[in-house]
């Protein structure tokens, strides 16, 4: 009896005239993106993002020329992290590209750690600064991931690899401007970056997509 | 005849005449589908029209030369997917989902029967139901499926066997 398949419910006709007239319609708008322009108008605002900060930072001297030499170890898979979460969150077909990225984002964030310098010397502002402004350079690049994520089927994985990418322009902005240790980066850094992949992911479960296409 | 693919890849470049053709030859198999995945006539409709939409917006999407049966049962997947997903976070819609569509109930000789398959339908999890009805319904073998879920081939054929064995289970003798 398994075996036998059940019988469907009949579609009805105009039911079926109005999904080819819907269709027909949509055909005859002009086509949108494609994702490969999507992935880089996301990859524009997070690395855009920082690298205005970055410029804007060494023109105004909050930035160091010393410092970002010394922070482009730790920088490095960061941005490397940034790239490869803006194309593999967008591309059609991708899970094992999608956790290869998610494991390079966690060795990164491991990285970020182990890599910064112990700094004996009390900050001059509290760490929750550092939160805020981490979670602050994201919402721009976050609110066109969610946009972007719209065009295509939610699917939890390829969420938090967009809020990956997002939380990424903060972790760099962190890197340009702060010079405390590695406990502060375990504590006010890391939670800023998993916040913004958190909520990137979230408001996306929630979101209707404008299509269900993988 | 012009195969599904040649059809796809024609839209792609812009002959809408071909993505009427694909809708003519698929739209009703994509509706038996979504109405054996959300068990709602009026629902499996509203899906169809979401399914066939998310094929023009997305038509970039779609991987040239790839068989487009499964591409479009993965969109219906998704979307009566997220049609259940979102009517568990609402239950006054998953009550009226639950409701049975008499106005579209088919003829059968046994109703009793029907009733019984589709309450062990409905007892499977969504994630073997599609399995199960890609695999058993569609004839989509366990490579095509695992391609459609964007998951492995291994965890697809458990999931369908998974399936097999609770509707088993629940139809007992019918089985």
């Amino acid at each position: 009896m398994i075996d036998q398949p059940l019988a469907p419910q009949p579609l009805r006709s105009e039911a079926l005239s109005a999904a080819r007239a819907a269709m027909l319609a949509e055909a005859a708008r002009p086509r949108g993106q494609g994702w490969k322009a999507s992935a880089g108008f996301v990859a524009g605002a997070a690395l855009g993002s920082f690298v205005l900060i970055a410029i804007g930072g060494l023109i105004s001297g909050a930035v160091t020329a010393d410092l970002l030499v010394r922070h482009a170890v730790a920088m490095a898979p960061v941005l490397a992290v940034c790239t490869a979460a803006c194309v593999t969150a967008f591309v059609p077909r991708g899970r094992r590209s999608r956790l290869a990225t998610l494991a390079l984002g966690l060795s990164a964030a491991v990285l970020l750690v182990l890599l910064r310098e112990p700094n004996p010397l009390p900050s001059s502002s509290p760490g929750w600064v550092c939160t805020a402004s981490h979670v602050g350079v994201a919402v721009l690049p976050g609110l066109i991931a969610l946009v972007t994520l719209r065009r295509s089927a939610f699917n939890v994985l390829r969420a938090i690899i967009a809020g990956l990418a997002v939380g990424a322009s903060g972790a760099l902005v962190g890197e340009l401007v702060c010079e405390q240790g590695p406990l502060h980066v375990l504590l006010f850094h890391l939670p800023a970056w998993l916040f913004s992949t958190a909520v990137v992911a979230f408001v996306s479960s929630r979101l209707t997509p404008r299509s269900f296409a993988p | 005849m012009e195969t599904d693919e040649v059809l796809m890849n024609r839209y792609c470049e812009g002959d809408t005449k071909a993505l009427e053709v694909l809708f003519d030859r698929h739209a009703r198999g994509v509706h038996a589908f979504l109405a054996r995945m959300v068990r709602d006539g009026a629902l499996a409709e509203d899906l169809l029209q979401s399914t066939f939409l998310s094929v023009v917006r997305s038509a970039d999407r779609y991987q040239r030369g790839s068989p487009v049966m499964p591409w479009l049962l993965t969109i219906a997947a998704n979307a009566a997917r997220d049609s259940l997903r979102r009517a568990k976070l609402n239950p006054e819609v998953l009550a009226e989902v639950s409701q049975p569509d008499s106005a579209h109930e088919p003829a059968m000789s046994d109703p009793a029967m029907r009733r019984r398959i589709e309450a062990a339908f409905a007892e499977l999890p969504v994630q073997q139901r599609e399995a199960v009805v890609m695999h058993k319904v569609n004839g989509l073998s366990f490579e095509q499926i695992a391609d459609a879920l964007d998951i492995t081939s291994t965890a697809a054929r458990i999931r369908a066997h998974r399936g097999y064995e609770r509707l088993r289970e629940l139809l007992g003798d019918l089985a």
